[in-house]
């Protein structure tokens, strides 16, 4: 087996860049086990010699308190890498400085990369590379991920390192008169268990153990008969606070960067500080009255990129598939002979339809995915998340989880994998608890039709105001949430490191854009795909009335009959036909198909003219046509991105439809059609976002939060949409 | 401070947070402390102590904010942002309402 060189840092010292530089596309993208932070794996060689890398997550040290931390820790005590690649960034010495003491302490093999030192060239921040070479003893790297200098060299030194064989003698730092003391009688109770000395030096091993790691005591825990190191160490590390009068990790860290700041002095020049561009820029990206323009212009022209600039592609795969992929499936049954088959139904009107469905959103995905990673990169992120944390706090959730919510308005799956960079679990199950509200592009198609039929000089508004109550009502739940089962111990500290801005660096912003579309199309894919083939099914499957398989009226239907079976509870919400429920049902598929559900339903011939193929080299040509008219309309966009116009929603439905479904709702409703219709979009927008939606719950969250969650977006949207049609009928509106 | 004087005040300052006391009561409990959010934007400070829970003091502790730090406050007004040892980090203002500060003698 090849060695295992794991690269190591501080968040933003360019880790993953430099890691992506290493390992070139050999690349795999998995999870932690037991955790959902991803976990990448790559691999290269020198001089023939295959080495596996694996990307830990980026932490400002290794006491194991965040779930990122408690990866790193967990991988480098657990596997004990053959060596450890430790990017730090040279215009930050300090904070590196500071993990590479750890890394050092761990007694791990370990080569240093001194990260943008371009960047620390310009300011004028001068290194003395040797110098520090020998104070850590270890080499140093001087690299630029970016561009890729010192990537080979980096490379070579690793292999260097791992070839020299010794295992690296563990840095000792003096943490003391009052920590030695303990730290001693500590390190000997170890002699008798020979099964701890795996894990690390016993010096560092009683450190974590004393700063109360979780990771390590677990680990040692695991070893029989090491309960009374344990409680050695837990009563060291009382007695030791109670001696200093304060926390021992505080005295720890206190130590160490005493240590780093000497080494800093030694081996940096004079260092020129004014003020940065950055700081002046972050004087008003962060400021009280400031900050929040800013960040809403921002955050209007991500929406505006991701909704306008992708609409065309968004239709041009739409029609694609919808014709001549269709066509071409329909002539292949055609050829063997089962055109007219239940067999043909399943894959036209199950399958294809359904990878339809899925494909239509991965151009606005990409957009928004694509905007946020350059967002990201440049260093805004943290800003914004300075700028929303007072407001956000305030209904329980930290600035931060203003990026999923973000990605809410896109599609909720995604939104909720981006819970992840949260701290804390806590914060994490309460955004994604949240995000479900916001009004994913999905819910968008339902309220455009509905609105076009109770509504039509206002659909703007009406549209408009369904995503501020969505918020609204994510406010409300969050507020009731955060003071009663999720009620905090201690307020979560909002302490952030502001990272230096700089421009996007195309690769990594490729990188992640590509990574997270692809975890799109594999989760929500699968599911969404599976649950339409569900469908497909109950609607073929006769239940009483006539009719054979895949030949029955949709009302006789088992589809039909669930539907019946529902409706009755949604009769006081003004919606109680068995349409509507049906339609409402597959909406747990996918919000969209909501609307060619009741299309369907309410048995309106699709008025788009039956298309006639002159062939297949005709479609190709067709396909090929509407893509460059799909590219042109995108450019078309991007100069109306800064301009205030509202999106032309579009209009597809046809007349008919529109008087049925009129006709419809006055029917459940005895005449308060608008007021039902307006229910009907409030129960769109609060009930459950989506099959996969709740499938990337439980994987994150598990099975008994996720039925908390289905169970309550029902009651919360049974309830509203209750709210809406009494009280309208109460006030004597529609 | 008195160590048995100072660990009652902390535990007190700690309760009052906890119990959701209103700002000026927090602000009277804190009497005659320099806080980080105190400190006038542009100066230099020494970090005296954290008064908070572990949360607070380890993440402040692994970004290199521990006592006898010296932090260069750019702004204190708001959410602070200060610079410590090169890192530069904006603080809460519950947060920096915790961090007891002193003049740096420069």
């Amino acid at each position: 087996m090849s060695p295992i060189i794991a690269i190591a840092g501080c968040p933003n010292a360019g880790k993953t860049t430099l890691f992506n530089r290493m390992t070139g596309a050999k690349q795999k993208v998995g999870n932690w086990p037991g955790q959902t932070v991803d976990r990448h794996e790559g691999a290269f060689s020198v001089h023939g010699q295959t080495f596996q890398a694996v990307d830990l997550p980026g932490t400002y040290g290794l006491v194991a308190v965040s779930a990122e931390e408690a990866i790193a820790t967990g991988f480098l005590c657990q596997e004990r890498p053959a060596a450890v690649v430790t990017v730090i960034d040279a215009t930050n010495l300090s904070a590196g400085l500071h993990f590479v003491a750890q890394i050092a302490e761990a007694g791990l093999r370990q080569v240093v990369a001194l990260n943008m030192s371009d960047v620390a060239e310009r300011r004028g921040i001068t290194i003395d590379t040797e110098t520090l070479e020998d104070a850590i003893g270890v080499k140093v790297i001087r690299t630029v991920a970016r561009r890729g200098d010192g990537v080979e060299e980096l490379q070579a030194a690793i292999a260097d390192a791992v070839g020299g064989g010794l295992p690296a003698a563990p840095l000792v730092l003096d943490y003391g008169p009052v920590v030695e003391r303990h730290l001693g009688g500590l390190v000997e109770t170890t002699v008798a268990h020979p099964e701890i000395h795996r894990l690390g030096p016993p010096r560092w091993i009683m450190l974590q153990l004393l700063a109360g790691d979780e990771q390590v005591t677990r680990a040692v825990e695991d070893i029989p008969g090491s309960a009374k190191v344990l409680t050695a160490a837990q009563q060291a590390r009382e007695t030791v606070a109670a001696e200093l009068g304060f926390d021992i990790e505080t005295a720890l860290a206190e130590r160490r960067l005493d240590w780093v700041t000497g080494l800093v002095d030694r081996v940096s020049g004079p260092c020129h500080a004014g003020p940065t561009v950055s700081d002046r820029l972050d004087m008003v990206l962060t400021h009280q009255a400031w900050g929040l323009p800013v960040f809403l212009a921002v955050m209007w022209v991500t929406l505006r990129v991701t909704a306008d600039v992708t609409a065309p592609f968004l239709d041009w795969i739409d029609s694609t598939i919808s014709g001549p992929v269709s066509r071409w499936a329909e002539a292949l049954f055609q050829a063997i002979s089962l055109d007219g088959t239940w067999a043909e139904g399943l894959v036209v009107d199950g399958i294809i339809a359904g990878v339809g469905g899925v494909l239509a959103f991965v151009p606005v995905l990409f957009g928004l995915y694509f905007m946020l990673a350059m967002l990201e990169d440049s260093g805004y992120m943290a800003r914004a998340a300075s700028v929303m944390d007072r407001g956000m706090r305030a209904v329980g959730i930290p600035g931060k989880a203003f990026l999923p919510m973000m990605v809410g308005f896109g599609c909720t799956v995604p939104a909720i994998y981006a819970t992840r960079t949260l701290d804390s679990s806590r914060d994490r199950l309460l955004t994604g608890l949240l995000t479900p509200f916001m009004s994913c592009g999905a819910r968008l198609p339902v309220y455009v039709l509905l609105a076009e039929v109770f509504y039509a000089g206002q659909r703007s508004t009406v549209v408009f105001s369904m995503y501020l109550l969505g918020i609204a009502v994510a406010a409300l739940i969050g507020l009731i949430l955060s003071r009663t089962v999720l009620r905090e111990s201690e307020p979560a500290p909002f302490v952030m490191v502001l990272p230096e801005f700089r421009l996007p660096n195309a690769r990594t912003v490729w990188a992640l854009t590509r990574q997270r579309t692809w975890t799109f199309i594999k989760g929500a894919g699968t599911i969404i795909l599976a649950a339409s083939i569900v469908v497909w099914f109950l609607l073929a499957i006769p239940s009483g009335g006539g009719g054979g398989f895949a030949d029955t009226p949709v009302e006789d239907s088992a589809f039909g009959g669930i539907s019946k079976v529902i409706a009755p509870a949604l009769k006081p919400l003004g919606f109680g036909e068995w349409e509507q429920s049906g339609a409402l049902l597959t909406g747990f598929v996918a919000k969209e198909v909501v609307v060619s559900t009741m299309a369907q339903l309410y048995a309106v011939e699709d008025t788009a003219e039956e298309e006639t193929s002159d062939g297949f080299g005709d479609d190709l040509r067709e396909i090929g046509t509407s893509f460059v008219g799909a590219a042109a309309d995108t450019l078309r966009a991007i100069p109306r991105v800064v301009g205030l116009n509202y999106v032309d929603l579009e209009d597809d439905s046809s007349s008919h439809l529109q008087s049925t479904i009129r006709s419809s709702f006055d029917k459940s409703s005895h005449g308060h059609g608008a007021l039902a219709g307006m229910a009907f979009l409030v129960f769109v927008l609060l009930y459950t976002p989506c099959m996969a939606a709740v499938a990337a719950f439980r994987q994150e969250f598990g099975a008994r939060w996720m039925w908390v969650s289905v169970i309550g977006q029902s009651v919360v949207a049974w309830t509203g949409a209750l709210l809406v049609y009494q009280g309208g009928l109460l006030l004597g509106v529609g | 401070m008195h160590p048995r004087r100072e660990h009652r005040h902390r535990e007190r300052l700690r309760g009052a947070r906890r119990h959701g006391f209103a700002r000026h009561e927090r602000r009277r409990l804190r009497e005659g402390m320099l806080t980080l959010d105190m400190v006038p934007s542009g100066r230099r400070a020494r970090v005296v102590r954290v008064h908070g829970g572990r949360r607070l003091v380890h993440r402040l502790a692994t970004l290199g904010l521990v006592p006898g730090s010296v932090v260069t406050v750019t702004r204190s007004r708001g959410p602070a942002i200060v610079l410590v040892r090169g890192t530069r980090m904006v603080v809460g203002r519950g947060a920096a309402m915790a961090i007891e500060m002193e003049e740096a003698d420069e």
